[in-house]
């Protein structure tokens, strides 16, 4: 019989942590976009959750992470060219609204620009999108490559439940 | 290459297994045909990415849908895309990711018409069969299958052939107290949730060990009672019964009065063939009214056991829906904000005080209400927070501060309202000729339509649940009744009944127009009673394994 601190115990992080760099390798496979993209990404989440506001993202490889779901054929094709092409839109409204792109904004435009852009249906759709996939970084177990060292369920008290994947399920 | 069984049982869940079980210990030889894979315990993992956020468990949408149709405001038909009605494929089926909240359906749900008269607009009758006829069986799932919980007297409690159920509750988390506290100074009957989970080690499973993630996810240890860990593993074990994981059945073939073969896909799209002597279809409401529809014939050329064109009638769900209140610590007391931080520990508190009311002079079926916590999966919980009271999104700063309240100094409650999906002539399910699946097989179509009854009785039971989070202290109460469906509380379509005029299956649930077809999932019942249905379909599963029984026992 394995009762209930037998189980936690059994199940526990030990076995995980020498999984972590193979299984992130696993989920984070090549795709279409383009180093400028991730950078607006980048960008992007480092506004959104700055570490300067609270936040824990430079430890959570967020765009490691991103890499994966931009692989991931779980995720309709369709909902990752969205991802990308909203980077796209970004960009084009920024040098439309300010003359340049969304990278070269200081941060009081870029913030002014993205209130803006989530104030439109598609800003808000995407942008949604982009911290729904920020979240997953946050607290998905890290063999998916985000959450290093668990930095996110820490930040957040968070319990995560046991047992833990041991290997990327999908 | 055809394999020849003596029954072929079509779907692995809670409807499917019971047979199993009961046939391959009697000695009969099984096969057991399910379309998800094959998992065991040792493949339910925590993951919530994996499981809640890519749906390990169910079909990929492009592969597999269903196409569905609802009613504009003006009541023009509208063909819709993108629902996803699929539950749990895999051995074992959906039952593998229940919460298993179970209740027994009451003696007045079997004769809802009789009791509580016509409803305009829906198609209320009576069961052929009486709650005294179902509760030996609904105690064999207690003990066989594994149900925990504490009896308690309440309005209405129905009769019972045993005084408790054979294993006592689940580790109970302190708000259970507050709830009865809350519920005492309202004058409630607040009661213990018998719950489908095992608190330790019995029939031959390991007991639970409170993970924080039950519902929606495969059990690790097999304390949940779900098909495969409570009865296909022993079904296996007899020698008696062969599962065959990734088989997609995609026809029954059949003569003038019986089923003689059915037809399956492997995984990498190879037909096979399973002749038995009874055939029983149990693949959810669904899909096994899409697979009779999919098996015409010279004979059935509207579909197996369909001459009666009823296949896929009266497709029911549980009305109902789900409310909110959040727990901020700042006003508790220190020993509450602390009781709210264990994680782990199950609410299990229903009420049944309204399962049937008065309101303006006429006598009302009300329903079920179940407590619980907002579901563990923090990805939900913290998009919560995203957007302000304005409906615009935050981020920076005042995101960072929401949802480090969310997580570290509140917790959210939940309630469920169940009660009854009046059976109408405008919720059905038939197939679509347009379109098909991987399989190049007709999906099913489904026709949606709430009651304004159902919502009716919903808001009233909603009304009550309010009351009781206002009672315990919780602010930003939500209460969201609508006739929008649960896919995983889906039944009817085959309605059993004595006359073959008005139903599809006779009170054994064998096929009217068969003889040798049975369908055990949720497919028989022409009304769902204010429960979910998963106890109901496990009880009748084994009443009607029992008649197999008898007709195999005498065939010999």
């Amino acid at each position: 019989m394995i009762n209930r601190r037998d189980f936690f115990q059994y199940s526990g992080a030990v076995g995980v942590a020498i999984l972590v760099g193979i299984a992130a390798k696993k989920y984070a496979l090549t795709n279409n976009a383009s180093t400028e993209t991730y950078k607006i990404f980048d960008a992007l989440i480092n506004h959104l959750f700055n570490d300067k506001d609270g936040y824990v993202t430079s430890k959570l490889n967020v765009m490691g992470y991103f890499k994966g779901v931009l692989s991931d054929k779980r995720i309709d094709i369709d909902d990752r060219e969205y991802l990308i092409n909203g980077a796209r839109w970004l960009d084009e409204t920024a040098n439309e609204e300010f003359g340049k792109g969304f990278l070269k904004l200081n941060h009081d435009k870029k913030e002014q620009l993205l209130k803006q852009v989530s104030m439109l249906r598609w800003g808000d759709n995407w942008m949604y999108k982009m911290m729904s996939y920020y979240f997953e970084a946050l607290f998905s177990d890290p063999i998916y490559g985000g959450n290093v060292d668990a930095a996110g369920w820490k930040w957040l008290e968070f319990q995560p439940g046991f047992p833990r994947p041991n290997e990327v399920a999908i | 290459m055809i394999k020849q069984a003596d029954i072929c049982i079509i779907g692995s869940g809670a409807g499917g297994a019971p047979v199993a079980h009961t046939l391959a210990l009697a000695g009969f030889k099984v096969i057991v045909l399910e379309k998800g894979p094959l998992y065991n315990e040792d493949d339910f993992k925590k993951d919530e990415i994996a499981v809640a956020r890519r749906s390990l468990f169910t079909p990929n949408l492009k592969d597999e849908f269903h196409t569905v149709e609802t009613f504009d405001e003006d009541g023009n038909i509208v063909k819709e895309s993108g629902w996803n009605f699929w539950n749990g494929a895999m051995v074992g089926g959906s039952s593998n990711l229940m919460s298993g909240y179970f209740h027994r359906m009451k003696p007045n749900d079997f004769k809802l018409k009789s009791i509580f008269g016509e409803v305009e607009g829906a198609n209320v009758v009576d069961w052929p069969i009486d709650y005294a006829t179902m509760e030996p069986y609904y105690t064999k799932v207690e003990e066989v299958v594994g149900v925990s919980g504490k009896m308690v007297d309440h309005p209405y409690r129905e009769d019972r052939s045993t005084p408790d159920y054979p294993y006592p509750q689940t580790w109970e988390h302190p708000i259970a107290t507050w709830i009865d506290a809350s519920c005492a100074k309202l004058g409630y009957y607040s009661m213990p949730t018998p719950r489908a989970i095992i608190p330790y080690d019995a029939l031959e499973r390991r007991g639970c060990s409170y993970s924080n993630l039950c519902g929606s996810y495969g059990c690790a240890t097999g304390a949940k009672s779900h098909a495969k860990s409570a009865l296909l593993d022993k079904a296996l074990r007899s020698g008696n019964c062969e599962i065959i994981p990734d088989a997609f059945v995609y026809k029954i073939e059949s003569d003038k009065e019986s089923a003689n073969g059915v037809h399956y896909y492997d995984k990498n799209g190879e037909s096979h063939t399973i002749e038995a002597k009874i055939y029983v279809l149990a693949a959810q409401a669904i899909e096994s009214s899409r697979l009779l529809l999919n098996s015409k014939s010279i004979d059935f050329p509207n579909g197996l056991a369909n001459n009666s064109g009823l296949v896929g009638k009266n497709l029911i769900f549980s009305a109902g829906g789900s409310g909110t209140g959040k727990l901020n610590f700042e006003n508790l007391p220190k020993e509450r904000q602390e009781s709210l931080l264990l994680r782990g520990a199950f609410v299990n508190r229903s009420l049944q005080d309204w399962y049937e009311y008065d309101e303006k002079e006429e006598h009302i079926k009300g329903g079920t209400i179940d407590f619980l916590f907002e579901h563990a999966n923090a990805i939900p919980r913290a998009l919560d927070q995203v957007y302000d009271d304005n409906g615009d999104l935050v981020w920076g700063k005042p995101l960072a501060k929401s949802l480090h309240h969310a997580f570290e100094r509140s917790r959210v409650m939940t309630f469920e309202v169940f009660n009854d999906w009046m059976p109408t002539d405008n919720c059905f399910v038939t197939v679509d000729d347009e379109e098909s699946d991987k399989w190049d097989v007709p999906v099913g179509k489904i026709r949606l339509y709430g009651h304004p009854h159902d919502l009716k009785v919903g808001n009233y039971l909603a009304d009550k649940a309010v009351k009781v989070l206002e009672g315990l202290g919780c602010e930003d109460i939500t209460s969201s009744i609508s006739d929008s469906p649960p896919p995983n509380l889906v039944a009817g379509g085959c309605r059993f009944g004595n006359d073959p005029l008005t139903s599809v299956l006779d009170l054994n649930c064998k096929a009217h127009e068969v003889d040798n077809l049975y369908i055990t999932d949720a497919s028989f019942m022409p009304t769902g009673g204010s429960v979910p249905y998963t106890w109901t379909i496990y009880a009748n599963a084994f009443r009607v394994a029992d008649k197999i029984l008898e007709v195999m026992q005498n065939d010999v």
